[in-house]
């Protein structure tokens, strides 16, 4: 008996002892996914969609080949999030959906929720019937956090999104794609407090979104900021500048979008200063951006 | 006289017949000749209107899946300004040609003739009729090639500056890098030390890639730009490897330093996949520079990683064996 007990306590401390080594052996599909998911996601944050999605879907491959549902998870969520970004929101939704199936059945909690909230903010955007979800718990990486913020702030639900914008901003990672999704909470603060009206905090946080744009990169966030604080200055000459300075951005990365809202603002400006030749050229490229947008679609 | 008369009328049928074969011989090479190219054939015509008439000549073969099925006939600059060729074609091809059948130029080769071509259309539509007017189609030339490589070019100067920079905070004599490596002389020989030798002719082989990559593009005369951007890369990469090397001789840089030397490895790393997938778009008739960049860019990942790995940065698994890949950033769209 006693021999028996020594036997059990030594297979025990044998296992115990194995269960802490690492596997020496790497799975060459695992390192292969990781590297052009990283790959990917570099070219998705420099907007080449084609290359993006080239990588991911390689990526995608190189998962499903290492069978990891965790790393396949991953790699749809990558493509739905790559396709929502480039504007073609059906691919999106069908590969969103993917990853979150993969993430209930093999009940990969962070990555099944992060992919829920994900499609409830896209069937937000389009005016469909979109979960609603209470304040995520702090245990949940930043940009859940952001996604769960945005939707809220879509959903009117406020005092979720000032809470989920607080959460990513109480993140203690200081790399770069932590100050980016900072920047982005702050921006989210702005547009939370213009939507109610507190334009002192909206200007606070578009201070904040500017400064920070230009440590850490964000061109587009800078813009945006740039345009928003426009709306919430009396100055005429401020604002004049602030739009100048948005639209010189927004043509830098070929925003369409962005240079419409830009020139409807600055017409406006001249029309309220009855600038007419000014109107008139503002127009003018307006009409521009019109037609492009158009080729575009 | 009898007998005089009898050799003259026969010297006569002699040079008859001679000159009866001759032009029977003459009008049977004749005849074959112009079955040949139809000159006897019945012809229709159709038109096309290019933008401009710089690639086509009266004359000019008009070709069907590689054969000859006529000729340009008439090059016209109507008073609108418009350019408007007629084709003389075949009218036994005419079934084979559709009611939307397209003309466009292409070459023979890389270096061939220019041949005007038409192709078949929808074969469920009717044939074509004569006096038809077909749309015309630009086909890539050499010229919009390399306007298509500009981006890839670009990438390639984005790249060089990231590389510059690297480079610069390298070698700069009075960086932390510098002062590290010679303020620490703990030399750790024989820890681990086989993996920055492996490190150090990897980073070798990649060089001797980055070089035949240039030298091939340099080749084949096409986008000097970039070959000259990868050159000075190549360059660049030369100013690194007495940092690697000096790194193997005196040993113990610090966590931090290295780590950011990782960083930017990877940096270049992700730039140089975004300049091999362009490349590997744009010309798939450069066989071999995608490839060698890739090789390229594998080589380098697997140098982070050894040095990830390596006993310079007291280091044991790379940060790559962690979590589950890369996550993209969400699309929030925040725009006011």
């Amino acid at each position: 008996m006693k021999q028996l007990v020594v036997l059990a306590a030594m297979l025990m401390l044998a296992a115990c002892g194995s269960s802490g080594q690492k596997n020496p052996v790497e799975n060459p599909y695992t390192e292969r996914m990781k590297e052009l998911s990283s790959n990917g996601v570099a070219a998705m944050q420099r907007e080449r969609w084609l290359v993006a999605e080239r990588l991911l879907e390689r990526a995608l491959q190189a998962a499903q080949l290492a069978n990891d549902p965790d790393l396949i998870a991953t790699a749809w969520y990558n493509l739905g999030t790559l396709h929502v970004s480039a504007g073609d929101v059906q691919k999106g939704e069908a590969a969103l959906k993917r990853a979150s199936g993969v993430a209930q059945r093999h009940r990969l909690e962070i990555l099944n929720m992060r992919a829920k909230v994900a499609l409830a903010l896209l069937h937000q955007r389009q005016g469909r019937e979109a979960w609603q979800p209470d304040v995520l718990g702090s245990g949940y990486p930043a940009d859940i956090h952001l996604i769960a913020a945005r939707l809220s702030q879509l959903q009117l639900r406020y005092d979720v999104a000032r809470q989920e914008y607080d959460l990513v901003l109480r993140n203690s990672e200081v790399d770069r794609a932590a100050m980016l999704y900072k920047i982005e909470a702050h921006m989210g603060l702005a547009l939370l407090a213009e939507q109610q009206l507190d334009h002192e905090t909206a200007k606070q946080e578009t201070a904040l979104v500017s400064n920070m744009s230009r440590d850490v990169g964000a061109p587009r966030l800078a813009a945006h900021a740039l345009l928003l604080s426009a709306k919430l200055i009396q100055d005429e000459a401020q604002k004049r500048d602030n739009l100048q300075d948005a639209l010189a951005i927004y043509r830098a990365l070929e925003d369409l979008q962005g240079q419409s809202d830009t020139l409807h603002q600055l017409m406006h400006l001249a029309e309220h200063n009855g600038d007419h030749i000014e109107l008139q050229r503002l127009q003018e490229e307006l009409d521009q951006v019109g037609e492009h947008m158009v080729a575009d679609q | 006289m009898v007998e005089r008369d009898d050799v003259v009328s026969s010297m006569r049928r002699q040079v008859g017949w001679f000159v009866i074969l001759g032009v029977g011989a003459l009008v049977l090479v004749l005849l074959v000749a112009s079955m040949r190219s139809n000159v006897f054939a019945k012809k229709f015509y159709i038109f096309f209107s290019p933008p401009s008439a710089a690639s086509f000549y009266e004359g000019q073969p008009v070709k069907f899946q590689g054969f000859a099925i006529g000729r340009v006939d008439q090059i016209e600059l109507q008073e609108e300004g418009k350019v408007r060729i007629t084709m003389e074609l075949i009218d036994r091809y005419r079934n084979m040609l559709h009611q939307d059948a397209i003309v466009r130029v292409t070459k023979e080769g890389l270096i061939g003739e220019q041949v005007v071509e038409v192709t078949a259309g929808d074969e469920n539509k009717p044939a074509i009729n004569d006096g038809a007017l077909l749309g015309y189609e630009t086909e890539a030339s050499l010229d919009q090639l390399l306007a298509d490589l500009k981006p890839a070019v670009g990438n390639a100067n984005v790249l060089l500056s990231e590389l510059a920079s690297l480079a610069k905070w390298m070698n700069d004599p009075k960086g932390d890098v510098r002062l590290a490596l010679s303020g620490v002389r703990e030399v750790t020989q024989g820890v681990r030390g086989d993996r920055l030798e492996v490190m150090i002719e990897q980073l070798t082989g990649t060089l001797v890639h980055l070089q035949k990559f240039a030298e091939e593009l340099n080749q084949q005369q096409v986008a000097h730009g970039l070959s000259s951007s990868l050159k000075e890369m190549t360059a660049i990469l030369h100013d690194i490897r007495p940092f690697s090397e000096a790194m193997g001789k005196e040993g113990g840089a610090t966590v931090e330093h290295v780590n950011a030397m990782l960083r930017n490895l990877d940096m270049l790393s992700k730039s140089l996949d975004i300049v091999a997938s362009d490349l590997s778009e744009l010309t798939p008739e450069l066989p071999g520079l995608a490839r060698e960049s890739r090789t390229t860019i594998e080589e380098i990942n697997r140098l982070v990683k050894n040095l990830q790995g390596s006993w310079l940065i007291g280091g044991d698994k790379g940060q790559g064996s962690k979590g589950g890949g890369a996550v993209a950033a969400p699309a929030l769209d925040l725009r006011p």
